[in-house]
């Protein structure tokens, strides 16, 4: 290495001595503090804003009648409530978490559990169903079953299933991977079963996170609303909970009464958004916070 | 008294153990796989559905007789005649399209500012909860944001669309695609609730990709004397530009999707397409939802079908791009 | 020379007392700091100089506060939060921790290396090596200066000859003596006075550390040179001062030992914990 003889440097002003181009860096470091915080306010702004504006609308009008009554006959008169929807969300939501979980964790354990072509598929597969538009699948189940069965409660659990089940098989995933090799190794020692092993001693491990997965996989069907007007159409009348029959959501009906005219029925409409924002945030934040529980007792 | 002759359990019970043990776990496993042999069902089964429903006015009009026309008439429609296409469903393209890139040119600069904020400005602390409230979001339902789109965004956007439409508006050339009238409903409307609606998601990737900046880089910035927005243009934000790219198309994806916010906010225009981005339309997801379970006219359904099965291409491969992008800048960095 | 009473005053390793002069030198001379994260303190009264024109290096057990009081020299340890000094480190006679003096133009004067080579990914050579420019003065800014300062800088981290033809070249396509040579030219591009080094060596092959040993040789001439190593054969053969710092126990702040002229402190150290440490008795 010829390395040619180090140049001296020009002798450098000492410091505190600093230039005007600095302080302009340093006016200019200031203000991109300054927007990206501004950014994040009014992010958080616009999220306050949506939830109090839901709030103080739907709470003009909530109260206990609006969990008992349906909706009058005449969508332009007062009173009611959707005591129908909610109990059709229940019920509709209810199938399908009863069709979706078991399935769902079923194949997360294939996927991870005993892996092969068939599992690395699933994987894929999963995260591609992600992403395929919710209105899709109502297509789907419309052509499916209700060309075949009509409208029916059923036909909606089955979209609102199909929409759950790769969020369900992500979150289970997730646990299943969690879980440490040396348990399974251990029980396998012991000479239980892989059956066994994966049923009584992995799983029960993963339980608290897959939980936490079946919650936010909940609260995203009960806010589903595309779906289900291609499958179970919607039940303003009555109460109806056969689920071979249409039945009402409580998303069927906010989207059903907000887009007509009529005073009333909207605000009925921002009763049952504010019931409805209130049940699927409460299933978010607790499943967030079980998650964190789990977290934190890990480590 | 004697005692009764030993019995010798294991000989006979074993082989019937043995044998049940396999067979339960080779039953076991089958049934897990079965379930991951429904999934992939599943995505089949929906291809196969749509293309099978779509079938019938894909063949009796063609199937590129679709992408010809911009206009939407099923009153047009015939059961003889298949001249000219009365279900043309470019505008309705069009309308996915340009809503979801008003709600991506809104969403993306934002996300990654609030991105920025959280992992690089924000004191440690505060991180978690900034990242969970952000997230929440993503929790309100569609038809929650639809219903406060109409009643609370509206009013709200009157003032800024009056402005843009008396200064963008008046530009000749471009003006055209800001002009007025504008009655609350429109793409744009869509755009900024779509904006609103992806941003948890675009934010939540840009994070990952913000932390996964090696420390020491940032240090190398530091220690040359940057200041701290310096150092982010030095060694943050130019090698996380395949991840912000990853996480955009994944937002865009998730906005062609959107049904029902987008329904209740678009106007649901669908003649043709209207040139002003404060005019109405209708997206490919808003006719379906609209139109479906009114659809009486001859080939009506089957051509929703259509448009169905159109949705469904471009989604899965928009989906499917970003997560290659987005896993190759993981691969990238691990 | 023993310093175990950290308030006596710091006699210069150099014969002869050392010039207090204010010029542009480059000296820093360290006076009682003391170093912590939250309440932890990472090390404890030290008070050295490190002087113009040799190359001084740090040895010690590891966790006996070497890295962090190289940091110190420079102010990247304030960027860790809630971390806090006491005491002064004096940049030719200015306090660097001084209410009125910026980091961010002290770290101009005080250039550093890290123990892992770390050019900027989507850089060039080109780029990486001028990277501390784009955002100085104007005057600096010139694509024709750039273009010399580059050069020269190359020249001097002794990489000009193996990379002048692919200048455009990715940073990260050198080898990892190349990067760590490409990383010392960086340093350099924004001419400081010192030149911090934490275990620029320890990732690098006997190679490539042979050549960097050796530029460091050359470095000395126009610039203060602290080398942190936990190498000390690498200690004696490149620097002129060596200061030894040692903890007296696990999770204990660390503490200067004893500094003195290389030959000194290898042959006749002081202090029975140099002496532990160099014989190998102690980690």
């Amino acid at each position: 290495m010829t390395a040619p003889p180090l140049t001296p440097r020009t002798p450098r002003a000492p410091l505190g001595a600093g230039d005007s181009s600095l302080s302009r860096r340093h006016a200019r470091d200031r203000a991109m503090t300054v927007l990206l915080a501004v950014v994040m306010a009014v992010t958080l702004a616009v999220l306050a804003w949506v939830l109090v504006y839901v709030a103080a609308q739907g709470l003009k009008y909530l109260g206990p009648a609006f969990f008992t009554r349906t909706p009058p006959g005449n969508p332009a008169q007062a009173g009611g409530g959707y005591a129908n929807g909610i109990i059709g969300s229940l019920i509709v939501v209810g199938i399908a978490t009863l069709i979706s979980v078991p399935v769902g964790i079923a194949a997360a354990i294939a996927i991870i559990e005993y892996g092969g072509r068939l599992a690395a598929a699933t994987s894929f597969v999963t995260d591609v169903l992600v992403g395929v538009p919710s209105i899709v699948t109502g297509a789907f189940v419309y052509a499916l079953w209700v060309t075949r069965f009509g409208f029916s409660g059923l036909a909606g659990s089955i979209a609102l299933a199909i929409i759950m089940l790769p969020l369900v098989i992500r979150g289970t995933a997730e646990m299943l991977r969690l879980v440490p090799v040396a348990l399974r190794e251990a029980s396998s020692a012991l000479g239980v079963t892989r059956a066994r092993t994966i049923v009584s001693v992995v799983l029960p491990a993963a339980r608290a996170g897959i939980t936490t997965g079946v919650m936010l996989a909940v609260a995203r069907a009960m806010g589903e609303t595309a779906p289900l007007l291609l499958t179970t159409l919607g039940n303003s009348l009555f109460i109806q909970a056969n689920p071979t029959q249409r039945m009402s959501t409580l998303s069927l009906q906010i989207f059903g009464d907000a887009v007509t005219g009529f005073q009333a029925a909207q605000a009925r409409a921002w009763a049952g958004a504010l019931t409805l924002i209130l049940i699927v945030l409460i299933l978010y934040i607790a499943a967030r916070l079980i998650g964190r529980r789990l977290n934190l007792t890990r480590s | 008294m004697t005692a009764p002759a030993p019995v010798s359990v294991a000989p006979a019970t074993a082989g019937h153990l043995r044998g049940g043990r396999r067979l339960s776990d080779r039953a076991f496993r089958a049934a897990m796989l079965a379930a991951a042999g429904i999934v992939l069902l599943v995505l089949a089964g929906t291809a196969v559905f749509l293309v099978t429903s779509a079938w019938p006015a894909l063949r009796h009009y063609g199937f590129f007789t679709f992408l010809g026309a911009d206009r939407w008439a099923p009153s047009d429609a015939t059961a003889g005649s298949a001249h000219p296409n009365p279900y043309g469903i470019v505008q309705f393209m069009y309308g996915t399209g340009l809503t979801s890139l008003i709600g991506m040119a809104i969403a993306l600069p934002v996300a990654v500012a609030v991105a920025l904020f959280i992992t690089e400005v924000a004191p440690a602390w505060l991180r978690r909860p900034l990242s969970s409230t952000v997230d929440l979001l993503a929790a309100i339902p569609s038809v929650v944001y639809g219903f406060w789109g109409i009643f609370a965004l509206v009013p709200a956007l009157h003032p800024v669309v009056d402005f843009l439409t008396s200064t963008l508006g008046k530009v000749p050339g471009i003006g055209v695609a800001f002009a007025g009238p504008f009655f609350g409903v429109s793409y744009f409307t869509a755009g900024v609730v779509l904006a609103i609606m992806v941003l948890p998601i675009v934010t939540a990737i840009c994070r990952e990709v913000f932390v996964t900046t090696p420390a020491d880089e940032k240090e190398a910035a530091l220690a040359l004397g940057s200041t701290r927005w310096e150092m982010l243009r030095m060694a943050v934000l130019p090698r996380s530009r395949s991840g912000i790219a990853g996480a955009a198309i994944l937002g865009l994806g998730r906005a062609l999707g959107e049904t029902i916010a987008v329904t209740m906010v678009i106007g649901n225009s669908v003649l043709s397409i209207t040139t002003s981005i404060f005019g109405q339309g209708a997206t490919m997801a808003s006719v379906i939802a609209n139109e479906f379970t009114e659809a009486t006219e001859p080939f009506h359904l089957q051509s929703l079908f259509v448009v169905g099965l159109w949705l469904l291409i471009i989604a899965l491969v928009v989906n499917v791009a970003g997560k290659l992008v987005v896993r190759r800048t993981r691969a990238d960095i691990a | 020379m023993s310093l175990k009473d950290p308030a006596s005053p710091v006699p210069s390793a150099s014969p002869g007392p050392a010039p207090r002069s204010t010029a542009a030198a480059g000296r820093i001379e360290v006076s009682g700091l003391t170093a912590s994260y939250r309440s932890r303190h990472a090390f404890t009264g030290v008070s050295i100089t490190m002087e113009p024109g040799k190359v001084t290096a740090l040895i010690g057990p590891s966790g006996c506060g070497k890295s962090t009081l190289l940091r110190c020299m420079n102010g990247l340890h304030m960027t860790i939060p809630r971390a806090s000094v006491t005491g002064t480190v004096l940049l030719d006679g200015t306090d660097i921790y001084g209410r009125d003096v910026d980091l961010v133009q002290v770290r101009r004067h005080v250039g550093m290396v890290f123990q892992r080579p770390n050019p900027f990914p989507t850089m060039s050579i080109a780029q990486n090596v001028a990277a501390g420019l784009r955002f100085g003065p104007r005057q600096q800014r010139r694509a024709a200066r750039v273009d010399e300062v580059v050069e020269r800088s190359l020249h001097q981290a002794g990489l000009w000859e193996e990379v002048k033809d692919r200048l455009d070249k990715p940073g990260g396509s050198l080898s990892g003596g190349q990067q760590q040579r490409l990383c010392i030219a960086r340093s350099l591009a924004v001419q400081p006075q010192v030149l911090l080094m934490d275990e620029p060596c320890s990732a690098l092959d006997p190679l490539s550390t042979l050549v960097i040993e050796g530029l460091i040789g050359e470095l000395k001439k126009s610039y203060t040179v602290v080398i942190v190593t936990h190498n000390m054969q690498q200690a004696e053969r490149v620097s002129d001062v060596t200061a030894f710092m040692t903890v007296s126990g696990p999770g204990e702040p660390g503490q200067l030992v004893e500094v003195a002229s290389t030959r000194e402190l290898f042959s006749q150290p002081a202090e029975k914990a140099t002496v532990d440490y160099i014989t190998g008795k102690v980690g």
